[in-house]
């Protein structure tokens, strides 16, 4: 149903190889998979399964060895360095596990952070607006340490969403949390996953996935079940 | 959001460690800072003070030239004489204008030493300067008083010596008479703290008959000094040094003192360098993981290398503008501290402060602070953000 270019990850027999001492380790042994834009997409698959390696791929940190990988339509193979940092900061927001705000920074200087890297300095209003989608509207000038779990990964969202990325990459983004704020951020991802950004999110945790309306398994570097279903609108 | 902001924001995370940073910078800066300052000072009021003795050469009696230079700039113990009758041969050479013979001592009044110079009317050729307030000494026993040593009296003994009173002194143990006829007005060099008397006086006082400490000439032609000065030095006994001499003696003097000074002072700031290099070596270890996250989220290795670089810069700059304010303060007091160790000094301050010093103290804190900081913002801006995201 999706035509080739609307498609915002397109790989075709991707493998990655790691030299660890003197064994190789074949972390992705081939995968052929495609993300059509505004899709929400579970990862699943026990460690080292591949999942980090194909995220750190996906998220254009790392270069496959072989095969073809095109992120937003472009080909990753022929990407310089500072073309691949562009188009990281372009097309991919990243959510991670621990959150990982910058410790002295307001939830707003976060927020602010990755449009200071794209060369938009006057970010701050985007950054209030994207804070108060996220529901946090009264504590845009907190610092991290005066935040909770569930309100840091809010700011890191917000942060993820800065620069309008096409693709937001979560990492457990719920596995530090509590069922309940791990609910409440997973309804702020569908809601943004609604707005049209495509969500790949990798998770060791089942009861999640089933949330989700598209669901890869991985195991030793394949793809072992790619997995459709209808969500109903919670 | 801007550079700034992002710099500052990581340099007061870790108050103590950058202020300690900032704080070893600031030290070398006001060392390097106040001993520029302080030499051009020293020079320029050497300079004034070489300038104010009216002399282009000065005759004095063989012996040690830094002796002789002592006489010179301070009239400083006599170590040896000369005889009257050389002031003739003096004005016989062609190019010799004046010759002004003085006699130099010290006399003790309300318990302090003072210096005392004979001289005659000559000394006026060569200080066209001089303004006195009733008249030159004539007679033996008159006196006149420098502005400041007649204000010392008057603070010491409560009243101000007119012209026409008489100061009851005290000479080798001798009590004597001196006769105040005029008052120096200021001259703004040494004179303004001695006492003038007539040639005869000071010779009599000193016993010193028949003998000059020294001859202060001006040659008609400057073109012909070398020619004049040696003239004066083929006399017997005369050893002639030029005011220009005297300078590049204690020039000498100064760089050899100043060049170990310098190389302390560069060791200083290597040592505050490798401060700064520790301080930023230290931050990116602790950092790897925001560094990490930084590229992740787009930051590109220029932008990684520029924000650490302008932390280390960040740091010697306010070491060095730290440095700066604390080296004027240095410098102005330092004048008075170095009178109090240094015999050769000029009367005028020598703290003066100058542009020089000012540009020096900023560019090479600035200097030290981007060789420090290079090696760790070019790490910082080389990590894997893999690996980086990875570290705990």
């Amino acid at each position: 149903m999706n035509k080739g270019e609307d498609n915002v990850i397109q790989m075709t027999h991707l493998t990655k190889t790691y030299q660890r001492g003197r064994e190789e380790v074949h972390a992705l042994r081939g995968i052929t998979w495609e993300v059509a834009a505004g899709e929400f997409i579970a990862i699943l698959g026990p460690s080292g399964s591949g999942k980090s390696t194909l995220m750190n791929l996906i998220g254009l940190m790392d270069r496959p060895t072989e095969g073809q990988l095109a992120i937003g339509g472009r080909s990753v193979e022929t990407l310089s360095e500072t073309e691949m940092t562009a188009l990281r900061r372009d097309t991919i927001g990243f959510v991670f596990q621990q959150f990982l705000l910058i410790p002295t920074m307001t939830a707003l200087a976060n927020v602010q952070l990755p449009m200071y890297f794209a060369g938009r300095p006057n970010g701050g209003d985007r950054a209030r607006e994207l804070l108060e989608k996220v529901g946090l509207k009264e504590r845009m000038d907190h610092l991290p340490t005066q935040l909770s779990g569930g309100e840091l990964q809010r700011v890191a969202i917000a942060r993820a969403l800065a620069n309008g990325p096409s693709i937001l990459l979560a990492d457990e983004p719920t596995g530090n949390l509590d069922t309940k704020t791990a609910e409440s951020v997973y309804d702020l991802l569908r809601e943004i996953n609604r707005m049209g950004t495509a969500i790949v999110l990798v998770t060791h945790n089942p009861e999640l996935a089933d949330l989700i309306p598209r669901v890869i398994t991985l195991r030793d570097g394949r793809m072992e079940k790619d997995v459709k279903k209808e969500i109903s609108a919670v | 959001m801007n550079l700034f902001s992002i710099v500052w924001d990581g340099l007061r995370r870790r108050k103590i460690r950058t202020t300690l940073s900032i704080l070893g910078i600031a030290i070398a800066t006001t060392a390097l800072f106040t001993l520029v300052s302080l030499r051009e000072g020293y020079e320029a009021g050497m300079r004034a003070e070489l300038e104010s003795m009216g002399a282009q050469i000065v005759a004095v009696a063989k012996g040690c030239p830094y002796e002789a230079m002592a006489v010179i700039m301070i009239g400083g113990q006599v170590p040896a004489t000369l005889p009257e009758e050389v002031i003739d041969l003096i004005r016989r050479i062609p190019n010799v204008a004046s010759a002004s013979p003085n006699v130099f001592g010290a006399y003790r009044y309300l318990n302090l030493s003072h210096p005392l110079v004979g001289i005659t009317r000559e000394e006026l050729q060569l200080k066209r300067w001089w303004k006195i307030k009733g008249r030159f000494p004539e007679n033996p026993g008159e006196a006149v008083l420098g502005n400041v040593e007649a204000a010392v009296f008057a603070e010491k003994s409560g009243e101000y010596k007119q012209i026409g009173d008489s100061l009851n002194v005290e000479v080798g143990g001798r009590k004597t008479g001196l006769k105040v006829v005029g008052i120096l007005e200021a001259t703004g060099s040494k004179d303004d703290y001695a006492t003038f008397t007539t040639l005869q006086t000071a010779q009599e006082l000193f016993n010193l008959q028949g003998r000059v400490v020294s001859v202060n000439i001006r040659v008609k032609d400057i073109n012909r000094l070398p020619e004049a000065m040696d003239d004066v030095q083929a006399l017997p006994d005369v050893q002639a040094v030029t005011v220009t001499q005297v300078l590049g003696t204690i020039q000498n003097l100064v760089k050899t003192g100043q060049t170990m000074l310098l190389v302390v002072m560069m060791i200083a700031l290597v040592i505050g360098g490798l401060g700064t290099m520790n301080t930023m070596m230290m931050t990116i270890f602790e950092r790897t993981r925001e560094i990490g996250l930084m590229k992740a989220i787009g930051a590109s290795r220029g932008q990684v290398f520029r924000l650490f670089l302008s932390e280390g810069m960040g740091i010697c700059l306010a070491g060095g503008l730290i440095g700066v304010a604390a080296g004027m303060i240095a410098t102005l007091m330092g004048d008075t501290i170095l009178k109090q160790f240094v015999s050769v000094m000029p009367t005028v301050s020598v703290g003066r402060i100058s542009w020089q010093a000012v540009i020096l103290a900023i560019v090479v804190p600035l200097a030290v602070g981007i060789v420090s900081a290079l090696y760790p913002a070019l790490r910082a801006a080389s990590l894997d953000p893999i690996q980086a995201l990875r570290n705990e």
